[in-house]
C-alpha cells in the first residue's frame, strides 16, 4: 500500500519536474535562437544540395536508435550530420534540423514499435536537442571569430564538443532528477557510455564536413557506415549489459519459486547493503556488486529442501548439515558466470563468523571478506525483522521490531558479526534504508 | 575545394576505425554475448542439478545427444546452438517442483497428480525464460519439450520434438537399458514421438554407440 502510494506520488512528481524543465528549456532555446539570429553570420547563398542531403541522412540515422531500456534512454546518432549542417549551412539550420528530427522521430518511432510517448517527453527531448544545438553553435561562433573562419574542421569539432557536453549534462541532470540518484552517478555512467563512441563520433563529424567541403555532398551517406557500425556495437553491448541483470533476476526468481519466503524484502535490504558498502569506503561499482551479492547470497537454497527450511521446530543435525550446504552450493551455482566471479567467495563465506565458529570453512576473522560480513549482517537483520506479508516471515522465529533487531546485532557484534559493519549498518537503518 | 592531405587523413582513419569497429561489432561482441549466455545457462542448470542430484549429468548427456541428433537432421549451426541451449535449459522450471517429490519418492509410487505437478515444470520454465529477452526465443521449446507428437494443441516445434525424444530415450535407458529404450521409442513413434526424429536418433546411436558415455551414466532413481 505504502509503496503503491509512493510510486504514484513519484510519477506525479516526475511529470511536474518534466513540465517545469520543458518550460525552462524551451525558454532558453528560444532565447538562444534569437541571440544567434543577431550574432551568427548567414551564408550569402544556401548550399541547398548539401542541406537536403544532410537532412535526409540525419533522418536516416535518427530512425535507427538504440534503446537503453534499463535507463529509459534512447540513443540516436545524428550529431555528425548536425555538426556539418551547422558549419556548412548555418547554426540556425542545425537547430532546426535537430529539433525537427527529434520531434519527428520521437513521435513516429514509438508508433513503429508499438509504444506510447507522451507529448511532454517529445517536447522535452526536442528542447534538450535545441539547447544543446544552441550551445554548440555558440562555441562554434566563438571559435570562428577567434580563428577568423575558414577552418571548417575545427569549427565542427567545436560544435560537437559544445553539443556533446551540454547534451550529456542535460540528460544526466534529467536522469538524476527523475530517478532520485545523485547526478554524479548518472554522469559517470553517461561518460562511460560516451567514451567508446565519442572518438569515432568526432571523426565521423569531421568526415562529413570534409566530404561536403572537399569532395561532393553526395558522398555524405557514406558516413552512415561508421554510424551504423557504432550503433550495432552499442546495441550488442547493451544486450550484454542487460543480460547480466536478467541473469541475476532469473536466478533470484528461481529461488523465489523454490522457497517463496526466502526472498522477503531482500530487495530493499540489498539497497541497505550497498549503502553500508559505500560507507565502509568502497567504490560505487564495488558497492553495486555487494548489492547484487546481497540479492543472490541465498541462491544455494534452491538446492535445499523447502520442508527443512520451513520446519517450525529445531533442526536435527542431519537437517542442519543439509541447510548449511547452501553457501557452498550458492558459490557453485555462480561459479560459471564470469561477470559474477567476484561474488563467489563472498557468497561462500557469508556464514563465517569473526570468532571462527562459522561455516563452511571456519575462517578466522581476518580471512573473511568484508563483503561477506556485510551480507551476514544484512541477512540476519532480514531474518529477524521479516516482512508483514504472508510468506515473508521466517517460520522458526517470531518477527521483532527494528530496534530489537539492531540491539541483537550489537549484542552479537564481535562474535557473530563484525563490529564496524554493524555500526555502519545501524547508521544506514537509522537513515531510513531497509525498513 | 579539392581533397587535400587533411581530407585523406580523416577519410582513411575513419575508414580504418570503421573497419575495426565493424569487426568488433560483427565478430567479437556476439561471441562475447554468446559466452555470457552459455555461462548463465550453465548456472541455471547447475542450480537445478544441485536441487535434484538424481538429475545430475543427465543434462549434459541430453545436450550432447540432441546436438548429434540435430546434426543428423541437418540443422544449421545457429539452430544447433539454440538446441544445445534449450537442452541445458529445459528443466529450469524444476526449481518450483517440491523437493521431496523428486528426491524422496521413487517415480513408481507417484500418483497421476504427482505426475501432473512434475510436468508443470515445462510451463514454469518457459514462463521464466519469457522474462529474459536474450533467451526468450527458447521459451516455446522449453514449454513443449514434453508435448507428444500428436498433441491436440498442434505439432510441437522441431527443437521440442527432438528434446522430447532424446530425454525420453535417456530416461528409459537409464533404468531399463538401451534395448528397452529403443523399443520404447519404436513403439511410440508416430504417436508420442516424431518418427523422423526417432529415425535420426536410432541412426546416431547405431553409427556411434558411445558405450563409454553410457557406462559413465549415473544409476537410476
Amino acid at each position: 500500500m505504502r509503496q503503491a502510494a509512493t510510486i504514484k506520488q513519484r510519477q506525479a512528481n516526475r511529470l511536474a519536474v518534466a513540465h517545469r524543465l520543458l518550460i525552462l528549456l524551451t525558454g532558453t532555446a528560444l532565447l538562444g535562437i534569437v541571440a544567434m539570429r543577431f550574432r551568427a553570420s548567414m551564408p550569402d547563398q544556401l548550399p541547398i544540395a548539401a542541406a537536403l542531403i544532410l537532412f535526409a541522412t540525419s533522418l536516416a540515422a535518427e530512425s535507427v536508435p538504440v534503446e537503453l531500456s534499463r535507463r529509459g534512454l534512447r540513443l540516436t546518432f545524428t550529431l555528425p550530420f548536425v555538426a556539418a549542417m551547422a558549419v556548412i549551412v548555418g547554426p540556425i539550420y542545425a537547430v532546426a534540423l535537430d529539433t525537427i528530427n527529434t520531434v519527428l522521430m520521437a513521435t513516429l518511432y514509438p508508433r513503429f514499435v508499438g509504444k506510447s510517448n507522451s507529448p511532454v517527453w517529445v517536447g522535452l527531448n526536442a528542447a534538450i536537442s535545441a539547447n544543446s544545438c544552441v550551445i554548440g553553435s555558440a562555441v562554434l561562433v566563438a571559435t570562428r571569430n577567434l580563428s577568423g573562419g575558414g577552418v571548417p574542421e575545427i569549427e565542427a569539432l567545436a560544435f560537437m564538443l559544445g553539443y556533446g557536453a551540454s547534451n550529456l549534462l542535460l540528460i544526466s541532470h534529467l536522469e538524476s532528477v527523475l530517478s532520485d540518484r545523485p547526478p554524479s552517478e548518472s554522469l559517470t555512467r553517461s561518460l562511460r557510455l560516451g567514451a567508446l563512441s565519442f572518438g569515432l563520433y568526432a571523426l565521423t563529424g569531421l568526415l562529413v564536413v570534409e566530404l561536403c567541403v572537399k569532395a561532393s555532398p553526395f558522398l555524405v551517406p557514406l558516413a552512415l557506415i561508421p554510424v551504423l557500425s557504432l550503433r550495432r556495437a552499442i546495441r550488442i553491448q547493451t544486450e550484454i549489459y542487460d543480460h547480466y541483470y536478467e541473469t541475476i533476476a532469473a536466478l533470484s526468481q528461481m529461488l523465489r519459486h523454490a522457497h517463496p519466503y526466502t526472498h522477503g524484502h531482500l530487495e530493499r535490504v540489498a539497497i541497505a547493503a550497498e549503502e553500508v558498502a559505500r560507507r565502509l569506503g568502497m567504490s560505487a561499482p564495488h558497492a553495486r556488486l555487494v548489492r547484487e551479492a546481497a540479492v543472490l547470497h541465498d541462491i544455494g537454497k534452491i538446492a535445499v529442501s523447502e520442508d527443512v527450511l520451513d520446519k517450525p521446530a529445531k533442526l536435527d543435525p542431519v537437517e542442519m548439515e543439509h541447510v548449511r550446504c547452501h553457501s557452498e552450493w550458492g558459490a557453485e551455482i555462480l561459479e560459471p558466470v564470469k561477470p559474477l566471479q567476484a561474488l563467489v567467495p563472498w557468497i561462500r563465506h557469508h556464514h563465517e563468523r569473526p570468532d571462527g565458529a562459522g561455516y563452511p570453512d571456519r575462517l578466522p576473522d581476518e580471512k573473511i571478506p568484508v563483503e561477506s560480513k556485510i551480507i551476514a549482517v544484512v541477512d540476519a537483520f532480514d531474518a529477524m525483522t521479516g516482512g508483514p506479508g504472508p510468506g515473508q516471515q521466517r517460520t522458526y522465529r517470531a518477527p521483532r521490531t527494528v530496534q530489537d533487531a539492531l540491539a541483537e546485532l550489537e549484542r552479537c557484534s564481535g562474535t557473530q558479526f563484525d563490529p564496524q559493519v554493524v555500526k555502519a549498518f545501524r547508521e544506514v537503518v537509522e537513515e531510513g534504508y531497509a525498513v | 575545394m579539392k581533397p587535400d592531405g587533411l581530407f585523406w587523413i580523416v577519410f582513411l582513419s575513419a575508414a580504418g576505425i570503421t573497419g575495426w569497429l565493424y569487426f568488433y561489432a560483427k565478430v567479437w561482441l556476439p561471441k562475447h554475448l554468446d559466452e555470457r549466455l552459455q555461462e548463465s545457462v550453465k548456472a541455471f542448470s547447475t542450480a537445478v542439478e544441485l536441487r535434484f542430484p538424481s538429475h545430475a549429468g543427465l543434462s549434459a548427456r541430453v545436450e550432447k545427444l540432441s546436438v548429434r541428433v540435430g546434426r543428423q537432421l541437418g540443422l544449421n549451426e545457429n539452430q544447433l546452438r539454440d538446441l544445445s541451449l534449450a537442452a541445458t535449459l529445459r528443466d529450469v522450471g524444476l526449481c518450483s517442483i517440491p523437493y521431496a517429490l523428486v528426491n524422496h519418492r521413487p517415480v513408481n509410487t507417484w500418483s497421476s497428480a504427482d505426475f501432473s505437478t512434475y510436468f508443470q515444470h515445462a510451463k514454469i520454465g518457459s514462463a521464466m525464460l519469457e522474462m529474459i529477452p536474450s533467451l526468450r526465443r527458447l521459451a516455446p521449446v522449453v514449454a513443449q519439450h514434453h508435448e507428444p507428437y500428436d498433441s491436440k494443441d498442434g505439432l510441437p516445434n522441431r527443437h521440442a520434438r527432438i528434446l522430447h525424444v532424446v530425454t525420453d530415450y535417456l530416461w528409459v535407458e537409464r533404468r531399463q537399458g538401451d534395448f528397452l529404450a529403443r523399443k520404447h521409442l519404436k513403439d511410440l513413434s508416430g504417436t508420442e514421438f516424431d518418427p523422423e526424429v526417432v529415425q535420426a536418433l536410432l541412426a546416431v546411436l547405431t553409427s556411434n554407440p558411445d558405450v563409454k558415455e553410457r557406462e559413465a551414466a549415473i544409476p537410476a532413481l
